[in-house]
């Protein structure tokens, strides 16, 4: 994913894509990474300097919560929990990311195989 | 890592001073600086639990100064990295005046035992107390001393601190016209002490050399600023 349009389109996705997965589950910042790659494919292969500033808006807009997280013998974690407002954000997000995509696909097409 | 590091910091485990680095490069506040490291910590702990080694992880997160740069553009894109020599200028003001009151409290306490002591004078330059140390100087002239410093204190002063805001501000055309001013204070502070009325027998041109060589190098230090 290197072209220009490509990495304009993974910026304006990454706050919700991330969120999403918050959503399903507490994750830390790792797991975020580590899922983000497995279930693209290896086509989205994040950093942690262009994760962890996602992760700390939605904290700022009050759509994530970070709590640390200790299990065993482990070091403890800082993980991240969605709240009800980021539960809310996401549906926002969802509706608008969907009516954008049928809205570009008028102009575009989709593609046939 | 390219900078010398510190005998003590050897001592410390690589992925400890690989996070130090990291931490030391990111021009961020302080508040941002605690969750990248917190998180950053989270990382390489969860990593390494899962079967990593700390050398691959350190690869593969990048240097230092690669996930410094990321956070940094990230947060807060366009600013730079804050040099600690921006303290500078602010040492040598403090630096300058140390000096300075040595020379007052001397020259009050020669006006008040005037006659006896007039002939012994403390010398202090602008490059800290060390300098300070008593010599012959001739002709008892009390008022010189106090003069000299109520003259050059001020100056010196006003370049320490002009040096100091361009550090702080970063701004190229402030930076100029302050470089000039520096100049310009420079050269009167010259033409005062050598043809001026206050000018005093040789021995104290070796007392005002150190303190004009210290307004010449932040004279300099502002013209390289408004450079960049």
């Amino acid at each position: 994913m290197d072209s220009r349009f490509e990495r304009q389109l993974k910026r304006g996705a990454l706050e919700m894509l991330v969120l999403s997965l918050v959503c399903e589950k507490p994750a830390h910042g790792y797991e975020l990474l580590s899922e983000i790659a497995q279930r693209s494919g290896g086509a989205l292969t994040l950093k942690e300097g262009t994760l962890y500033p996602v992760l700390y808006r939605l904290e700022d807009d009050g759509c994530i919560v970070s709590e640390w997280s200790a299990s065993g013998r482990a070091a403890p974690k800082k993980v991240y929990r969605v709240t009800d407002a980021g539960r809310e954000e996401l549906a926002r997000e969802r509706r608008i990311w969907n009516s954008f995509c049928r809205m570009i696909n008028q102009f575009v097409g989709e593609e046939t195989p | 890592m390219n900078r010398p590091e510190k005998k003590n910091i050897q001592f410390l485990p690589p992925i400890k001073r690989y996070v130090n680095a990291i931490e030391a490069r990111l021009a961020l506040p302080m508040r941002d600086k605690v969750r990248i490291m917190t998180d950053i910590s989270s990382t390489i702990s969860a990593r390494h639990e899962a079967g990593e080694s700390y050398e691959d992880i350190m690869k593969d997160m990048g240097t230092p100064e690669e996930v410094a740069a990321q956070f940094n553009e990230e947060m807060a894109p366009g600013r730079k990295a804050r040099s600690p020599l921006r303290f500078l200028p602010l040492i040598l003001a403090a630096a300058a005046c140390i000096p300075a009151l040595f020379q007052v409290f001397s020259g009050i306490a020669l006006v008040q035992f005037f006659s006896s002591v007039a002939d012994v004078g403390i010398i202090g330059g602008a490059d800290g107390p060390t300098s300070v140390f008593i010599t012959s100087k001739g002709p008892g002239t009390p008022f010189d001393n106090v003069l000299s410093v109520l003259t050059f204190a001020p100056v010196a002063l006003v370049v320490c601190l002009l040096g100091w805001y361009l550090f702080l501000a970063r701004k190229t055309r402030a930076a100029r016209v302050c470089g000039m001013v520096g100049v310009l204070i420079w050269f009167l502070t010259m033409l005062i002490f050598c043809f001026g009325p206050f000018a005093v027998e040789s021995g104290q041109y070796f007392l005002l050399a150190p303190s004009l060589l210290l307004s010449l190098i932040l004279i300099l230090v502002t013209l390289r600023a408004g450079k960049k």
